[in-house]
């Protein structure tokens, strides 16, 4: 089993036989001709021949991948007719008396040279159409076939390179992925490999060794391998038929309401970690996020990030989700994470310490700050706000004070804000029973199930000894959830689970009996969870 | 746009990034790097260059 490392171009995994592809070399040669009248003409037969071609081209490929792949090919043909190239080729044929073969690949090979002098890198992937659409016109000239037989089964397509004429010849049903050596990520296979949605590989050394033999692609990891022996295969066929589950699904549950079968609505957003992850929200069609975990900012850092920076991340998330509800938990960090420029003192119980927002509101300006940056942002987007591990109305009255500060702060400097819903989480025992209290000092609660379950049941979720008695479906927990969900309720708060539980599947009915009203959930699970809220009717009796 | 300019009699130059070209070649457009975002003058000279220009005007403002 080998293993080569490349630049993935799509993050899907690909498993099959490797069929190794390498167009024969085409040489050409300078020859002197007599009659110019008639070398001019073969040249302008072989180009008009060229252009039909490409027309032909153009129109199998609008079938296969649509207008966007099959445009490459309509540009070719207005490359032919350029006449700056036309130009070029018939002075060569007059002045220097020379072969139509000769004047096409060297006007070709000049023009590609200036594409690739370029300094923008997608014009420098265009030099190699140049060259395509000149080698096109030779190897008519020279009387030779195109290529592009791939075989009876499907396949993992190796070259060192492919020119758009000769991926659109082959049969796209027996295209598993396509691995090459060279080519960049705005070559036309990797823009072909996007429009086909299958997985490729660039920068892979690869050779006709490789022909007939089996591999996998692995797009996500950005590697080939060849030969893998039984367990990596089968962990790979695992992956892959996960992944079209999840394509499967997709396709059936995109745009569709989070609503039962009797009609509940429930909002169904998502958890993210770091700006990036905005693009998983978007893409598993959430309709917002419940939890930006705004730690990643301080995490693994040597400083304090400033309000430029934190106001430049929070910005990107909220005009991304153009509109859809972004709620960003301010920082929640203690004595067990990567800080050290926090200075925090050691502590032995660091889930019970000095933490979140009791580092905010010891340390103000640190809170200030964050708090800053998310009202400034909120003026690019929906950004809602929520305060962790709260366990009473005075922490809540002084968090929201420090807030109302900041956000008049900002308007006398004449800097606008959103609207910005406040909220807390709910995830210590005394915050669940105060929340009655503490539903009137908020807009929304969201439950973190994971801490709420440690408190309560008393148990360190780091401690496997104790896995076999952790029961994250403990009557107590469920309990607190409704009492936390009625509670909300009465004083209009809405109320909502961003912890781990919101995803076990298991309990998607009871969370919707119960009248929850949002569920933020990781990326992945948006989609499968939709799927039976969609499925369930609350009027039948389970 | 060079389908466009190819529809009318006039010479059509485009000007930018610091070079200039004739509309109607594609790679000598190509070879001017005129990106997103950067401002270009499109100069039409010729019997048709009124109704040219109105063209013009119309595509670059549907397609760029």
């Amino acid at each position: 089993m080998e293993k080569y490392e490349g630049k993935s171009i799509l993050k899907r995994t690909a498993i099959g036989k490797m069929r190794f592809y390498s167009r024969g070399e085409q040489l050409v040669q300078r020859k002197s001709i007599a009659d110019v009248d008639a070398e001019l003409a073969r040249y302008e037969q072989a180009k008009e021949q060229a252009v039909e071609q490409l027309h032909g081209l153009y129109e199998k490929a609008l079938k296969e991948v649509g207008e966007t792949g099959a445009a490459i090919f309509d540009v070719h043909a207005m490359m032919l007719e350029d006449d700056d190239l036309n130009d070029s080729i018939r002075n060569m044929i007059e002045s220097q008396k020379i072969n139509a073969e000769y004047a096409v690949a060297a006007t070709g090979d000049n023009f590609s040279k200036m594409f690739a002098e370029m300094d923008d890198e997608y014009m420098q992937a265009r030099a190699a159409d140049v060259k395509d659409v000149a080698e096109r016109v030779v190897r008519i000239l020279y009387g030779r076939h195109d290529a592009g037989d791939l075989g009876d089964e499907p396949v993992i397509l190796i070259a060192r390179d492919l020119a758009p004429s000769e991926t659109v010849q082959m049969d796209k049903s027996k295209l598993l992925a396509f691995v090459t050596e060279l080519g960049s990520a705005n070559s036309h296979t990797a823009i072909l490999a996007r429009t086909m949605n299958i997985p490729a590989l660039i920068g892979v050394p690869v050779g006709q060794e490789l022909d007939g033999r089996m591999g996998i692609v692995d797009g996500n990891a950005g590697i080939l391998i060849v030969d893998p022996d039984e367990d990596t295969l089968k962990k790979y066929e695992e992956k892959r038929q996960e992944e079209d589950r999840q394509r499967e699904l997709l396709q059936t549950l995109k745009n569709k309401e989070d609503v039962t079968l009797d009609g509940k609505h429930i909002r169904l957003y998502a958890n993210i970690g770091s700006v990036g992850d905005t693009a998983k929200v978007l893409a598993n069609d959430a309709d917002g996020i419940g939890l930006f975990r705004s730690e990643f900012l301080y995490l693994e850092k040597n400083d304090y990030p400033t309000e430029e920076e934190q106001f430049k991340a929070y910005k990107a998330v909220a005009e991304t989700m153009a509109g859809k509800k972004v709620i960003i938990r301010t920082l929640d960090i203690g004595a067990d994470k990567q800080v050290d420029y926090f200075h925090l003192d050691q502590e032995d119980n660091p889930a019970m310490g000095y933490r979140a927002i009791r580092i905010c509101l010891d340390r103000r300006e640190i809170f200030r700050t964050q708090l800053r940056a998310i009202y400034r942002a909120s003026a690019y987007g929906n950004i809602a706000i929520m305060y962790p591990m709260i366990i009473s109305v005075k922490e809540v009255r002084e968090a929201k004070a420090m807030a109302e500060q900041v956000r008049a702060e900002l308007k006398a400097q004449g800097i606008p804000c959103g609207e910005v819903e406040q909220g807390i989480m709910i995830e210590t025992p005394a915050s669940v029973l105060i929340s009655d209290l503490l539903a009137e000092e908020v807009d929304f609660f969201s439950i973190g199930t994971n801490d709420l379950t440690q408190y309560t049941l008393a148990i360190d979720r780091q401690n496997a000894k104790l896995d076999p008695i952790y029961d994250p479906h403990h009557p107590a927990v469920l309990r607190m959830i409704q009492m936390v969900v009625e509670n909300g309720h009465k004083a209009g708060c809405w109320v909502g689970i961003c912890g781990e539980l919101g995803a076990d599947q298991s309990l998607t009915e009871t969370f919707l009996r119960m009248g929850l009203d949002e569920l933020s959930v990781t990326p992945a699970a948006v989609l499968p969870i939709r799927k039976i809220i969609r499925e369930t009717d609350l009027s039948r009796e389970n | 746009m060079v389908k466009e300019v190819k529809k009318f009699a006039s010479k059509i130059t485009i000007e930018g990034n610091g070079k200039k070209a004739d509309a109607g070649k594609l790679l000598a457009i190509m070879g001017m790097g005129i990106k997103k975002g950067m401002e270009v003058t499109v100069t039409a000279e010729g019997a048709d260059e009124d109704a040219a220009a109105a063209a013009l005007e119309e595509f670059f403002k549907a397609n760029f």
